[in-house]
């Protein structure tokens, strides 16, 4: 299969100001990335909130240039891609249906927006591929005429769905595309997300909270901690056998719907670091079960794990030799 | 021994313009001392107005009526403002969903930390600030005493549901109501705050009502889960019997609908429930869910009574226990 999204070494550095006539301080909210997305196959980036997930979709959106590195599409800069172009190939569907969808336009000018402002065909057009939009996505016509506040969450997420599809893109960088919907109304969209993806052969990276949705419906995960990717490898092998304690205790704090189990104590400890102030060696190390000396002090480098990698001490070809 | 919090027949009605709205139609539960009750639904099913409906803090106009509405020897249903601002927070407090919006931003932590305690108990603000500081210490917050002065802005969203917390236990009350407390939170400060909550709760011989649509969360924390449909309770059991055995199609519907590692085929298409919630404006009779209802008959239009199988087991289905087990493993087949 071949690489569609590809991020080299890709950073994102914040001049953030340190206060009231303080010196403006950096934050590193993505620090040296690489990840590859295959056509067809569905990336998941997991991590806590302030991780940088959010500004990895935006970068793979080219809504937020990279500081450092580079992030090809199809093995060409995006930064070098024509605004317009690189909206015809990536497209993102936001958590909020209620707030990304334009109060004022009725269902018909969302959906067509993307055709207009590309310029493709006329009125007539449009509104045939409304229509088709519409279908795709499980909506009934009758609600192009309708304006976002008189639809559900579900029916407006798939408002939003059939927004991003209308250009038919090839990748859709989706940022907890079901965290505000029901659980009845999560399933439907995560349902049609993976027919969607079936039909038409799209490329997703979702970007969530929810491991089980991750484990669910990605080909492959990457977790991320402090603008790091920690650990990176196909689905089945994170989840069987997570190799870095920040996945072990990502994993173990998620609640299945098992009773009688109690409250898994993933034993986190202290709360996630502050970015401004990121700690030396490995950034985790505070909050590591495993923690060794030298973990405050060095770096870690990726080590080869599984058919991705791992970026732990643990794990260091020296410590397997004194082990 | 009666228990701690008594519900029987609770409703709420809101006049709309187009009626009459009916988002608490008749519930009825009971929260021993120490047990933690799970209000289970999804949006717009009335969880969050029926606490609302036993704190007291129902907007104006919605009419509240209940046969039995009652916490230890005290009947909140003919309690005055004033006696009901002496039971909030004194007996019973609630934890919201959104710790950033539910602190005074404009107030320290130590301010509103104490303002409870000397209201209620009229202690002296250095009293107030020790037990202040004993119970943000009891929550985990390290360095309490320094963070008295601090403002909630200065705190990241686990620590300010912390200190939520401290702030409902600061009078000692036999009933907590926490509303979506963790909904807000990322999945490893979840865990701390609710294995925080279940402490206390140990400690302190609380009741809880927990509601989440969380059912995760449900099946973690909950002695005993209600599940909410359309204004209803639709099915009730511990947290042991519901999950292993649901009784009614909806609960079965939602339990359908997560993916469960080591279940569900990764990859595999979840259960979803066909249809919309109901319109809760206006009269309505039989079973609310027979619309989206697999199983539906012409029976259910008009059944709606609750099947009570002992044990607080009961269900709100025409279906009889035999007859439900037989269309679980329908669904299960299809």
């Amino acid at each position: 299969m071949s690489v569609i999204l590809e991020t080299r070494d890709v950073s994102c550095v914040f001049r953030v100001s340190g206060g009231f006539m303080a010196k403006k301080r950096s934050l590193h909210a993505v620090n040296g990335v690489s990840i590859t997305v295959e056509k067809g196959s569905v990336l998941g980036l997991v991590g806590e909130s302030g991780c940088g997930k959010s500004t990895m979709a935006k970068m793979l959106l080219g809504l937020q240039a990279p500081t450092g590195g580079a992030v090809l599409f199809d093995g060409e800069p995006l930064g070098d891609m024509d605004r317009l172009a690189r909206a015809r190939r990536v497209q993102p569907i936001f958590q909020d249906p209620y707030s990304s969808l334009n109060p004022r336009k009725s269902i018909e000018d969302i959906v067509t927006l993307p055709l207009r402002v590309h310029k493709v065909g006329g009125p007539a057009d449009w509104s045939a591929r409304a229509a088709e939009m519409m279908d795709l996505v499980g909506l009934s016509r009758r609600y192009l005429t309708s304006y976002p506040s008189q639809l559900s969450g579900g029916q407006r997420q798939r408002v939003a769905i059939a927004r991003a599809l209308a250009m038919k893109p090839e990748v859709v960088i989706c940022d907890e595309p079901t965290s505000a919907l029901d659980v009845s109304v999560q399933s439907q969209i995560l349902n049609l997300l993976m027919d969607l993806r079936q039909e038409l052969g799209l490329t997703y990276v979702l970007i969530s909270h929810d491991l089980a949705v991750v484990e669910h419906i990605a080909s492959r995960v990457a977790v991320m901690y402090l603008g790091r990717i920690v650990e990176e490898k196909d689905t089945e092998t994170l989840f069987g056998n997570p190799q870095h304690p920040y996945t072990r205790a990502l994993l173990a704090s998620v609640l299945t719907p098992e009773p009688g189990k109690g409250v898994p104590d993933a034993q986190l400890g202290a709360a996630f670091p502050n970015p401004l102030a990121p700690p030396p060696g490995c950034m985790f190390h505070p909050r590591c079960v495993k923690a060794m000396p030298h973990c405050s002090t060095t770096p870690p480098q990726p080590v080869p794990s599984g058919d991705g990698h791992v970026e732990c001490h643990l794990y260091a070809p020296a410590r397997k030799n004194v082990a | 021994m009666s228990a701690l919090l008594d519900v029987q027949d609770l409703t709420v009605d809101i006049p709309v313009s187009d009626g009459e709205l009916h988002p608490v139609r008749g519930i009825s539960f009971s929260i021993e001392r120490g047990e933690t009750l799970c209000l289970v639904g999804e949006s717009g099913c009335g969880k969050s107005l029926t606490s609302l409906a036993i704190m007291g803090l129902l907007p104006k106009r919605a009419q509240r009526t209940a046969r039995v509405l009652r916490i230890g020897d005290l009947d909140i249903s003919s309690a005055s403002s004033r006696e009901m601002a002496h039971i909030r927070g004194n007996s019973m407090a609630m934890i919201f969903q959104e710790p950033m919006t539910s602190l005074n931003p404009a107030y320290t932590i130590g301010n509103q930390l104490e303002e409870a305690l000397i209201r209620h108990r009229r202690v002296s603000r250095a009293k107030a600030q020790e037990r202040a500081v004993y119970l943000l210490e009891k929550v985990g917050i390290t360095g309490a005493a320094g963070r008295l002065r601090q403002y909630p802005h200065q705190l990241s969203g686990g620590l300010r549901q912390r200190v939520m917390i401290a702030m409902a236990l600061m009078c000692g009350p036999e009933l907590i109501i926490a509303d979506e407390p963790t909904t807000a939170l990322d999945v490893t400060i979840q865990a701390q705050i609710l294995l925080l909550l279940a402490d206390l709760q140990r400690e302190f011989h609380m009741g809880m009502l927990l509601i989440t649509h969380d059912l995760g969360v449900v099946a973690r924390v909950a002695d005993r889960v209600a599940v909410m449909y359309a204004g209803q309770i639709v099915e009730q059991g511990t947290a042991a019997e519901v999950f292993e055995r649901p009784l009614h199609p909806y609960t079965r519907g939602l339990m359908a609908c997560i993916p469960i590692p080591g279940k569900t085929v990764r990859g595999g298409r979840l259960g979803s429930i066909p249809g919309l919630v109901p319109s809760l404006i206006g009269d309505m009779h039989g079973c609310a869910f027979r619309d989206r209802c697999a199983h539906a008959t012409s029976a259910c239009a008009s059944y709606e009574a609750m099947r009570d199988q002992g044990d607080g087991r009961a269900y709100r289905c025409v279906m009889t226990p035999e007859e439900t087990m037989a269309a679980s493993m329908r669904e299960q087949a299809a």
